[in-house]
């Protein structure tokens, strides 16, 4: 590698493979634990079980799967393959909201600086989850890429993060519910059969479901004017639209997109075992730079809901 | 008893911990609400203490056998839990790592470095979790080790001091209190620190069931909620202890097992009590705990001490209130129905079958709402209804979903959204819900056909969803079937459960 500085984030980035190299990020691995309580090396990719395999197994034992991030002694490693080199590292943890995994990089941090007291190292709470927090890695290297220092991207991160929305369905919100990764978590167990919970991303990264839709149709419609409503320079933009296990729908949401929006570049991506944990087979959401999302989501709350009046 | 230990002794030691904690595993997973409340504290301190022995190899020599231990908990850390309990461990590695064994001031020294060292890894150590106990566990007891007292009783005492602080958890971290738990990751530790004790006493902790954690074992949910002011307690508690009669405390000159015996008959009964050496253990059922607490106490110190409501299990059906802003009733008949309508957030659920007013009545009468919404599913209900609000004096909060069938109600309940705080959107979605839906209902026994012939008035090329409740004693080909019978429409969303409703054979509702 031959950039100046890392970009790195942990796995529920879901940056996969080609993400990382087609834009120069780096992922640290967490773990997962199957039903039989076997512990696995989180990895972005289907070579040791297909999707549809694991988001099978994930449906009919959604209580057996447990994630953990990498711990302080593996960010250390992988923090200091970089100082060593002389390399500076940012690195961007899953919003403390949520994992202790921005506690760990901090501790992993402290412990380069004992050791190498001159090393650049800053470690940013995402404030985001997911794809989300991948986009947010993307950008970063990004603005690197373009000639930021350092510094100037650690602020950049800082400055914008909150301006990454998520808006897409979640068709089964048990998932994030009992992991607490959503707001009012109690209230969500239940299964919908075709109404589409529409959900965003809290100040904080949490998903709120902030609207539904009857049906596939509605959902399409109502979350291309939401995007519309929120979304800025989309054309200077890449955008991703992830998804669990709903390929299709993705494809059909993609496509939508590119006709309205026509973004720099757009992705259709993978949802892997650890972040699939926590958010179950039904996600499908696209994830872009907008407005700031405001305190509580009054704003974007407000404006769901004369869309969802509008397309009714 | 020992007045020193070794490397041998701790990794029997640290083995029955191991088993200890995995025989805790799910209740500890249950109780985890703090930081995130993703029930995986028992998995991740099972998988960082597992990764650690698997690093160790036998030695005698305390200091090398506790370096790899610590290193492979280190490396092996998974989540906040682990984390902090792998730096715990390094600690008491560090304190201990120049000692082939140690005695009862080495240990406690080394248990004071151990917490020390977690509070220094920590960002934000919060108190009230498993660095509080590790921390009083000691600090608490220090000043008790000194002279000839052994290692048994060092760890004796730091596992009986962390017990007692435990119990405190709720009062520091308002998340636990709010949630009637104990701190998860603090259980934990107790577990390991229970088990390892247990093995210095000769009594190794055995793998109940090593598969223990798999099991979803929800019985014990409602507790809670079935044991409050009103209930009558009868059946009193189970009490269990295991008590370590002290020199301090004059047991020799004292204590008679058999009048010991005697004395328990006087406070309970199903009694077993019986002494091994200077260790007495003790099960009986009892009304009044305290006196028995008292009397132990007389003797000697707790090792370990259970006490289980045994009312729980009993008061399901004899308490019903409910108090919230807003209160969602529900007709359904049908247990699958019934866990869906539960799931999706109805608070009160009346059989559909219930035609006595009295009996509706009753039920309301206990509901203390802002705003209540009571879902029909049955259209001739509304007449009945109407009285009952009436006689409650309820019908200026109340509104009434006039639904056809329980699919009707359920597309009411899908629509809802708790997240929103203005309770008249939410009705006004559940309302919509609830009338946007196409439903049928089928009754006759050849129900594929009046299905059919039902499907031709609806144009289910523009349809998103098709939601089929399957009704009881229907045959097990009806998934096939339904699913033959649309196999055209590849873009429709088909879902079908088993309601086993038995108003109807089939209820179909389509959006």
């Amino acid at each position: 590698m031959d950039n100046k500085f890392a970009i790195m984030a942990d796995v529920t980035c879901d940056l996969d493979e080609k993400l990382q190299k087609t834009f120069g990020c780096e992922v640290i691995h967490g773990h997962y634990m199957s039903p039989d309580g076997v512990d696995h090396d989180s990895v972005l990719d289907w070579k040791e079980f297909s999707r549809e395999e694991f988001f099978d197994n994930l449906k009919k034992n959604p209580n057996g799967y447990k994630t953990s991030p990498p711990n302080v002694e593996e960010c250390y490693k992988a923090f200091e393959a970089h100082i060593k080199e002389g390399r500076g590292v940012i690195s961007m943890a899953i919003s403390s909201a949520l994992s202790g995994t921005y506690a760990f990089m901090i501790q992993a941090k402290n412990m380069i600086l004992e050791k190498y007291p001159l090393a650049q190292i800053e470690i940013v709470d995402s404030m985001r989850f997911g794809p989300g927090l991948g986009l947010l890695a993307v950008n970063a290297a990004l603005k690197r890429d373009s000639g930021l220092s350092f510094e100037e991207v650690v602020k950049w991160i800082n400055d914008n993060k909150c301006r990454f929305h998520q808006s897409g369905w979640m068709d089964d919100l048990s998932f994030v519910a009992k992991k607490g990764r959503i707001s009012n978590a109690k209230a969500f167990f239940g299964s919908l059969v075709g109404i589409k919970p529409l959900g965003e991303f809290d100040y904080n990264g949490l998903t709120t479901v902030i609207g539904k839709a009857k049906g596939e149709k509605m959902a399409y419609k109502v979350l291309i004017d939401y995007m519309a409503a929120f979304i800025e320079n989309p054309e200077d933009q890449v955008i991703f639209v992830a998804t669990s296990n709903r390929h299709k729908q993705a494809e059909v949401f993609k496509d939508m997109i590119v006709d309205k929006f026509h973004p720099k570049a757009i992705y259709v991506n993978d949802v892997y075992p650890n972040c699939g944990i926590n958010v179950g087979p039904g996600l499908m959401a696209s994830y872009y730079i907008g407005k700031e999302i405001s305190k509580d989501l009054v704003d974007e709350k407000k404006a769901m809901s004369e869309i969802i009046e509008k397309n009714r | 008893m020992k007045n020193v230990i070794n490397g041998f002794v701790f990794e029997r030691m640290i083995k029955s911990g191991l088993n200890n904690l995995i025989n805790n595993e799910k209740k500890i997973n249950d109780m985890n609400v703090f930081p995130v409340p993703d029930g995986d504290t028992g998995s991740n301190m099972r998988l960082t203490l597992e990764k650690g022995i698997s690093k160790t190899v036998k030695n005698k020599h305390l200091g090398l056998y506790l370096k790899n231990l610590s290193e492979g908990m280190l490396l092996g850390a998974r989540g906040n839990s682990g984390v902090i309990l792998s730096q715990i461990f390094k600690g008491f590695y560090l304190g201990l790592a120049k000692y082939g064994i140690a005695n009862p001031g080495e240990i406690r020294d080394a248990l004071i470095r151990a917490y020390k060292q977690a509070y220094e890894a920590v960002l934000n150590p919060v108190e009230g979790t498993i660095l509080t106990v590790a921390r009083l566990g000691i600090e608490n007891i220090k000043k008790d080790i000194v002279g000839n007292i052994n290692v048994n009783r060092v760890f004796g005492m730091y596992l009986v001091e962390m017990k007692k602080v435990i119990e405190h958890t709720p009062e520091m971290l308002e998340v636990l209190k709010k949630n009637k738990v104990l701190d998860s990751g603090a259980y934990g530790y107790i577990c390991i620190f229970e088990g390892m004790v247990k093995s210095l006493y000769g009594e190794d902790v055995v793998l109940k069931d090593n598969k223990s954690y798999l099991v979803n074992d929800d019985d014990n949910e409602g507790d809670i909620i079935f044991f409050d002011e009103n209930s009558k307690f009868i059946d009193g508690y189970c009490m269990e202890f295991i008590l370590q009669l002290m020199n301090s405390k004059n047991y020799k000159t004292t204590f008679n097992i058999k009048s010991f015996q005697e004395l328990l008959k006087q406070y309970g009964n199903s009694i077993v009590c019986f002494m091994d050496g200077t260790i007495v253990k003790v099960h009986i059922h009892t009304l009044k705990p305290s006196p028995i607490i008292m009397l132990a106490q007389n003797y000697g110190e707790f090792i370990s001490f259970k006490l289980e409501n045994m009312q729980l299990q009993h008061n399901e059906h004899d308490s019903f209130s409910i108090e919230k802003d807003f209160v969602i009733v529900s007709f359904v008949e049908g247990d699958g129905i019934i866990d869906l309508y539960k799931d999706l957030g109805c608070d009160v659920l009346i059989d559909l079958n219930e035609k006595d007013k009295d009996n509706i009545v009753d039920i309301l009468r206990h509901i203390k709402a802002k705003k209540i919404l009571v879902i029909l599913n049955d259209e001739r209900k509304q007449s009945l209804i109407e009285v009952v609000l009436k006689e409650l004096e309820i019908e200026d909060i109340t509104t009434v979903i006039n639904s056809k069938s329980m699919v009707e109600g359920y597309y009411g309940l899908a629509m809802d959204n708790p997240s929103n705080d203005n309770l008249d959107e939410r009705i006004d979605a559940i309302i919509d819900g609830a009338s946007y839906v196409n439903s049928i209902v089928i009754n006759d026994d050849n129900y594929l056909e009046e299905f059919e012939e039902k499907l031709k008035d609806i144009d289910l090329s523009d349809a998103s969803a098709l939601f089929a409740i399957i009704g009881k004693d229907v045959d097990n080909e009806v998934e096939k079937n339904i699913n033959n019978l649309l196999r055209a429409y590849d873009c429709l969303e088909i879902n079908i459960i088993r309601g086993n409703q038995t108003s109807s054979k089939l209820l179909i509702g389509i959006i």
